[in-house]
């Protein structure tokens, strides 16, 4: 939204952007100083997505573009023009939760629930590329999620379950 | 945290780029992005506010990996994941496929480009000192053309780099490594897997026993271990050796500190790290 | 003083199967699909949002603010600042204050002076954040930095800055408390350990930040507020009196809630403000708190700097303690800070009889510390555990063996230990004894003896703890000045779809509320739990609830589940005998129906049940229409959950680096609700533990009193990769203070336990190199201490800072007069020859305003100064000071004083240029070495252009 100002603030050139999020074409035109993640939340509505520190540490912010994991927090909402984003209000649209979203619930493996969404779309990603082959390669791609509540080894346990990796006996 | 207001502009050639960024008075803050993973976390940090973003992502011609006669060449986008999973690299460079793999997170890997890396100049990289090791070349585009700087001029100081405020790095070009070196990238953190190193440690070992030792996270800049890069024979270096190498590597560097570490700690690793990876080397089976 | 352990109350057990359950969490549906409703997933089309602008110095006066500039940016509604607030506004309370501690009164905004990087200064309301943000920018305000102190030792030095007039000191207050013969027991111990242990500064850095949005319709005059808080009936009070509100005006609720741990207990500034803002526009305002000021701005955690000593006898018994410890308080009280139960529980579970504590409650110019897992006791934990390990050592004991010999047996209990604490009941020993079998703990010492002068070694810690959770009842309390009591409540009300809704003021925010009262209700009454709706957190519709801390919210709900449930269980069970003609003992409610016993087809269903009782129609006469409770439950006494973990790590001594091979907690915490969240909160509380041991701990420069690590690339909590599996025992024994006892006595999860065990478990286990220390032949279990480090728990890490002293003498070959002259009447003239300067201009009164742009690196800023001529002796010297901050590039604060003397030397003059410069914000942080370097140039240049200057000057003249 930007402004006319008499003093101090600038006004700088909104940009056009046209992506696919969730399936459904946006167009729309956006200040480009806005994150991708704030741009999901606030301007298309989907606030599944979470802000946790701005810096691309935390992973609260992980989105699918174009079937790969990105933090969302470190893109520039104009950067998504021309892309296919998911976020986690795609993965269990109807009734039935996802296989990825039962095993987390089966093993317990969410508390707050604030960083569940960048957990489940890192681990899509993960199924997808096929990169985790044991527990310990699981845990290094998984550590660019952080999570506060649990240790992570519910966590571990339920995406280790749904990628059909084998965990270390605990 | 909102970053500051700034305008977006999109190239589609690198000439395009170049313009943009010698638009306007010199008081015009210019920065390129690239993945956004070191220029949006500066913003965030209030490290950087320029006034405009030059984006590259739809330039042409940056990206990619290519190989002709086991010289490589990188395209300055290439993300950090294409390079260290690119058959090319691993088979002609595979340090910097290993040092690309290290990098951060496995999000940011992909996210993140080569370029960008070696662009602000960090010495905390990953591929800044294997990419000294391997002795490579730098081309950057500017508004008087192209130039190609040799990586060992590249680095200028602290979080800067041979790249001039309207000039763009196009892509990196690591000669022909000759087979049978043997090679290893050490990164060590001392606290969680996300941080920077505080030591990366390339080192390459020719058949005719040249060696290149290069260290990032140490100096202000990644740079090159002059006095320790060795002379060795093919037989195996001695216990006594190695340690006088490694001693002199930890009189050479000029560490900086910061919460990772104190000045003598980063000279302590650097000789610590510089041991076990000539100790690694001696051992190493060269590949046939 | 001693506690009675008050009589167990008398209300039946619950008769269903669903205690010790792994019921699936219902809050899961929601959380798992990204549908949670968080303060900010909320609509905000209609919304203003705030920015909130800081003090960036540790210490200052605030001189000036002015917001005109700020004011006339379209979209910025409202701007406050310090006296208008002050004038409006009570100032916040402390809701669990210290014995004897006076008042400190903490402001919404500050008010002349700031007292903390990171205190709020103003506040921007806004048509957008993104606005209210480049308002701030605009809102010049001037700052006079003010002598600080950042560490708790130096704040009690006499020459320490004060920081409180309210105080004669930095001491806030002194407890000290002495039970039994310290001294005496001490002289005879024939071992006597003491060492010195400074615990570091942490942030419980939950991954929702702060977050508050209130809203106010003039004329209608209640106040909605929807914030991110454990505690939301506590906070309406807080509000209220902060505001001068009535209590019933205002509405409060935690909607989903991003985590807690201690860190959202209480009402903050910033949330007093935006209800202002509120209040004042008439519309609905809100405030996210984004990570950097997270670091700031929430309260600190467990910063503490303990002198301890243990005497030990050479059959291992423990003969005398005592802890005199400094607690870092930060610049103000926070609602439930500093942690109370370093003193207390120092003792642990040991059979102790003789100990001293003493706690020193100091003040720093630092964020405020507050609760955090564990409110004190994972650090005395873990003092007291190192040092008894220690005393074994010296004595050549085997430390499991010395902890045997300790630990309070079951026919002891209740044991009141030397801090006043009465543990009610616990067998302290089996935990002892699982984790010790669990690791095989003979084999692995005889592996660590053969390992013993490798590089990479074995360490093994073990560490034993007792926790306190919940209070002993609310008069005792009342009788430590605490705001709340210790109880809480519920309602039950049937609904005629069988089930039945609760109502509870708690929030939740992982800790699944939601899920274990549904059980308890569940078993209480004789329904499936996914029948029991859970409705929490809401100040409207339910009973006044104190909250989430302590890990009391489920032997307290238990407690008022209990009695409310057979309420409703007893007028059901009456309702039904008339309309199923039997009597009541007759009778059972069982999955949703009462039935007769013996002729099962005689039955009603509890939603039939509920129609009757709220229709009215058929009900006999002295039955009241209706069909809910409201009770509330008083713990009688504390319940004590304890434990013992154990590590393995192997550790490269050269290094450093080590590798948790194994982590192993066992772990009472009596009847299980809900076995899975239990093991879940253990995992959770052991990664906090991990955290705080290796990779957490807030840094500050002590010479600019600026925080170093406060941003999430520099202070790290560990991730999946960093953890290692942890193996969790069970050693379960009933406790018969709380409600869901015998078979279902429960104690509370333990927080701290697991924490500091994890810490001390691990920092006792990791052999870490130093040539300098020899390990023993038995135990080769050394602390970790590097000796190149100043600071603990990071390796190596030595205060860098961006304060640079610097000094250049240059000589001129004009005489010492006309050299004074020049200075004196050509400030203008001498400020532009700072490389750099782009313009200058005088304000009179010795105050000029400059422009300066420096770059380190590819990183630049320009600087807007303020400086100002404090002091002249003519022809002799000057000094002078600035303050100010980037206006352009890389985003930092300066302070800088200097003086320049001038003495004769020959014809010409000697001038001497001495000054300090002050590098706040992320700038600073860069590196030492590089500022410094860059201010050598500069002072260089400086020097150079001044005498060019002088010289044309002197000549033109």
């Amino acid at each position: 939204m930007p402004r006319v100002t008499d003093a101090g603030a600038q006004m700088t050139p909104t940009v056009g952007i046209r992506c696919v999020v969730n399936g459904k074409t946006i167009e729309d035109s956006v200040e480009p100083r806005t994150s991708l993640v704030d741009y999901l939340r606030h301007g298309v509505g989907l606030t599944g997505t979470h802000v946790g520190c701005e810096q691309g540490v935390c992973g609260m912010c992980t989105v699918l573009v174009d079937g790969v994991a990105a933090k969302s927090c470190l893109m520039l909402a104009p950067q998504a023009d021309g892309h296919e984003i998911r976020t986690i209000e795609s993965v269990a649209p109807g009734e039935e939760l996802h296989p990825l979203q039962e095993a987390l619930r089966d093993h317990h493996g969410l508390q707050c629930g604030y960083c569940t969404p960048g957990f489940v779309m890192t681990a899509l990603a993960l199924k997808d590329s096929g990169a985790a082959c044991d527990e310990a390669t699981l845990r290094a791609e998984l550590s660019g999620n952080l999570c506060r509540c649990t240790g992570y080894q519910n966590i571990v346990t339920a995406v280790a379950e749904f990628l059909g990796v084998e965990e270390h006996p605990a | 945290m909102i970053l500051p207001p700034f305008e977006y502009v999109e190239c589609t050639s690198i000439e395009e780029v170049i313009d943009a960024l010698g638009d306007g008075d010199s008081d015009r803050d210019a920065r390129i992005v690239a993945g956004g993973t070191v220029v949006v976390p500066m913003m965030k940090h209030d490290l950087l506010r320029p006034d405009v973003l030059v984006s590259l992502e739809r330039v042409a011609g940056l990206e990619g990996v290519e190989q002709s006669n086991g010289e490589i060449t990188i395209g300055a986008l290439a993300r950090h994941r294409e390079v260290s999973r690119s058959e090319s690299v691993r088979e002609a460079a595979p340090m910097l496929a290993q040092a690309c793999g290290l990098v951060a997170s496995p999000v940011i890997r992909s996210m993140g480009s080569l370029g960008g890396n070696l662009c602000y100049g960090e010495s905390a990289s990953d591929p800044s000192p294997v990419l000294l090791a391997l002795n490579a070349r730098l081309h950057v585009s500017g508004p008087n053309g192209t130039r190609t700087v040799p990586i060992e001029d590249f680095f200028v100081g602290f979080y800067e780099t041979a790249v001039g405020p309207e000039e763009v790095l196009t892509h990196v070009e690591i000669p022909r490594q000759p087979r049978e070196s043997r090679w290893t990238y050490r990164k060590w953190t001392p606290r969680a897997r996300e941080d920077k190193p505080l030591i990366g440690l390339a080192a390459t070992i020719r058949p005719d026993g040249a060696a290149r030792l290069a260290v990032g996270g140490i100096n202000p800049t990644p740079v090159l271990l002059g006095s320790a890069s060795v002379r060795a024979s093919d037989s195996d270096l001695s216990e006594r050796e190695v340690n006088d190498i490694a001693d002199a590597a930890a009189a050479e560097v000029d560490p900086f500190e910061d919460l990772q570490g104190s000045e003598e700690y980063r000279r302590e690793m650097v000789r610590v790290w510089v041991g076990r990876v000539l100790r690694a080397l001696r051992e190493v089976e060269v590949d046939r | 003083m001693t506690e009675t352990l008050h009589e167990p109350q008398t209300e039946s057990p619950p008769v269903g199967p669903w205690i010790g359950e792994r019921v699936p969490r219902f809050e899961d549906e929601r959380l798992l699909r990204g549908r949670g409703q968080f303060v900010d997933d909320f609509d905000d089309s209609r919304v203003l949002h705030v920015a909130v602008g800081r003090c960036p110095y540790p210490h200052a006066s605030i001189l000036d603010i002015d917001m005109s500039e700020a004011l006339a940016v379209a979209g910025v509604e409202q701007i406050l600042a310090g006296r208008e607030v002050a004038a409006r506004t009570q100032p916040l309370s402390v809701l669990r204050p210290l014995p004897d501690v006076p008042r400190l009164p903490f402001r919404a905004l500050a008010v002349d002076r700031a007292l903390y990087e990171g205190h709020p200064v103003v506040s921007v309301a806004a048509t957008s954040r993104a606005i209210a943000e480049d308002a701030l920018e605009l809102v010049d305000i001037e700052y006079e930095p003010l002598p600080h102190v950042v560490d708790a030792e130096a704040a009690l030095e006499p020459t320490a800055p004060q920081i409180w007039d309210e105080l004669d000191s930095n001491l806030v207050v002194h407890n000290p408390r002495i039970e039994g013969d310290v001294d005496g027991a001490l002289s005879r111990a024939d071992a006597r350990v003491a060492d010195r242990f400074a615990i570091g500064r942490v942030s419980a850095l939950p991954m929702e930040g702060r977050a508050i949005q209130a809203g106010y319709s003039p004329g209608i005059s209640t106040l909605d507020v929807m914030v991110s808080t454990q505690i939301p009936h506590m906070f309406r009070l807080q509000l209220a009196e902060a505001l001068e509100f009535r209590e019933a005006d205002i509405r409060l609720r935690a909607p989903d809630v991003g985590g807690g741990f201690g860190l959202k207990l209480g009402m903050y500034p910033e949330d007093v403000v935006v209800c202002l803002h509120a209040i004042d526009l008439g519309c609905t305002v809100r405030w996210i708190e984004d990570r950097m000021e997270h670091f700031r701005a929430s309260t600190h955690a467990r910063e503490a700097v303990h002198r301890a000593e243990l005497g030990m006898n050479r059959d291992g018994t423990i003969q005398g303690m005592r802890d005199r410890y400094i607690i870092d308080m930060g610049a103000y009280n926070s609602p439930f800070g500093p942690p109370m139960l370093s003193s207390l529980m120092f003792p642990g579970p040991y059979r102790v009889r003789d100990c001293e504590v003493d706690r020193r409650v100091v003040a720093t110019n630092k964020t405020p510390v507050g609760a955090y897992r564990g409110y004190g006791q994972p650090e005395s934990n873990f003092v007291r555990e190192i040092l008894v390990d220690r005393a074994a050592r010296s004595l050549e004991l085997d430390p499991v063996e010395v902890r045997r010999r300790n630990v309070l047996r079951p026919h002891e209990m209740p044991w009141t230990n030397a801090g006043g604490a009465v543990y009610d009941s616990g067998d302290y020993l089996r935990p002892l004894e699982k984790a010790i079998e669990a690791i095989d703990y003979e084999r692995v010492r005889a592996e660590q003896r053969q390992r013993d002068g490798d590089s990479r070694r074995l360490g093994i810690g073990v560490a034993s703890f007792v926790e306190m959770t919940g209070y002993p009842g609310s008069r005792f309390l009342g009788k430590h000045g605490a705001a709340y009591g210790a109880h809480e409540s519920v309602t039950l009300r049937a609904n005629r779809s069988g089930g039945i809704d609760l109502y509870t003021g708690v929030a939740t925010f992982g800790q699944a509320t939601e899920t274990t009262f549904a059980q308890i209700t569940a078993s209480v009454v004789g329904i499936s739990p996914d029948a029991v709706a859970v409705h929490a957190g809401d100040t409207l519709g339910t009973p006044y609830n104190v909250g989430s801390f302590a890990s009391r919210t489920t032997i307290a709900g238990a407690g008022a589940i209990l009695a409310a449930g057979n309420d409703l269980r007893a007028k059901v069970l009456r309702i039904a005998s008339g309309f199923l003609d039997a009597p009541v003992d007759a009778l059972d409610l069982l999955d949703g129906s009462v039935v007769v016993l013996g002729a099962p087809q005689r039955r009603m269903a509890l939603a039939d049940i509920a129609a009757e009782a709220i229709s009215g129609h058929h009900l006999s006469a002295n039955e009241d229409p209706g069909l809910e409770s409201t009770r509330y439950f008083d713990p009688p006494a504390s319940a004590f959950g304890n434990g013992t973990a154990a590590a393995i790590v192997e550790v490269d001594v050269a290094t450093g680096i080590f590798e948790v091979l194994r982590f192993v907690i066992a772990h009472d915490c009596g009847q299980q609700v809900n076995p899975a969240l239990v093991e879940g909160q253990l995992h959770g509380g052991l990664a906090q533990g991990f955290g705080a041991a290796f990779f957490e701990g807030l840094q500050y420069d002590q010479d600019t009193g600026q925080m170093l690590n406060g941003t999430m690339v520099d202070y790290l909590v560990p991730t999946a990769a960093d953890l290692p599996s942890f193996e969790i025992h069970h050693a379960d024994v009933p406790s018969p203070v709380t409600p869901l006892r015998n078979p279902w006595g429960r104690r509370g999860r333990n927080d701290s336990a697991r924490c500091r065990r994890c810490q001390r478990a691990l920092r006792c286990a990791r052999t870490v190199a130093s040539r300098d220390q020899s390990t023993t032949a038995h135990s080769g279990v050394v602390v970790a201490c590097d000796r190149r480090s100043r600071a603990t728990p990071t390796l190596g890490f030595r205060q860098g800072g961006s304060d640079v002293k610097f000094e250049e003498v240059f000589e001129v070959s004009a005489a010492r007069e006309k050299v004074w002259e020049f200075f004196d009447l050509e400030a203008e003239r001498v400020g532009m020859c700072i490389p750099g300067a782009e313009e200058i201009h005088s304000l009179g009164d010795d105050k000029y305003r400059l422009k300066v742009a420096q770059k380190v690196g590819s990183m630049g800023a320009t600087f807007d100064l303020r400086a100002r001529i404090r002091d002249r002796q003519p022809t002799e010297m000057m000094s002078l000071s600035a303050t100010g901050r980037s206006i352009k590039g890389a985003r930092g604060d300066v302070r800088a004083t200097a003086v320049v003397s001038l003495e004769d030397k020959g014809d010409g003059t000697t001038i001497r240029l001495d000054a300090d410069v002050a590098l706040g914000g992320m700038i600073g942080s860069l590196g030492h070495k590089v500022i410094a370097q860059k201010a050598e140039e500069i002072t260089r240049d400086f020097a150079v252009a001044l005498g060019e200057s002088m010289t044309s000057w002197t000549a033109a003249s």
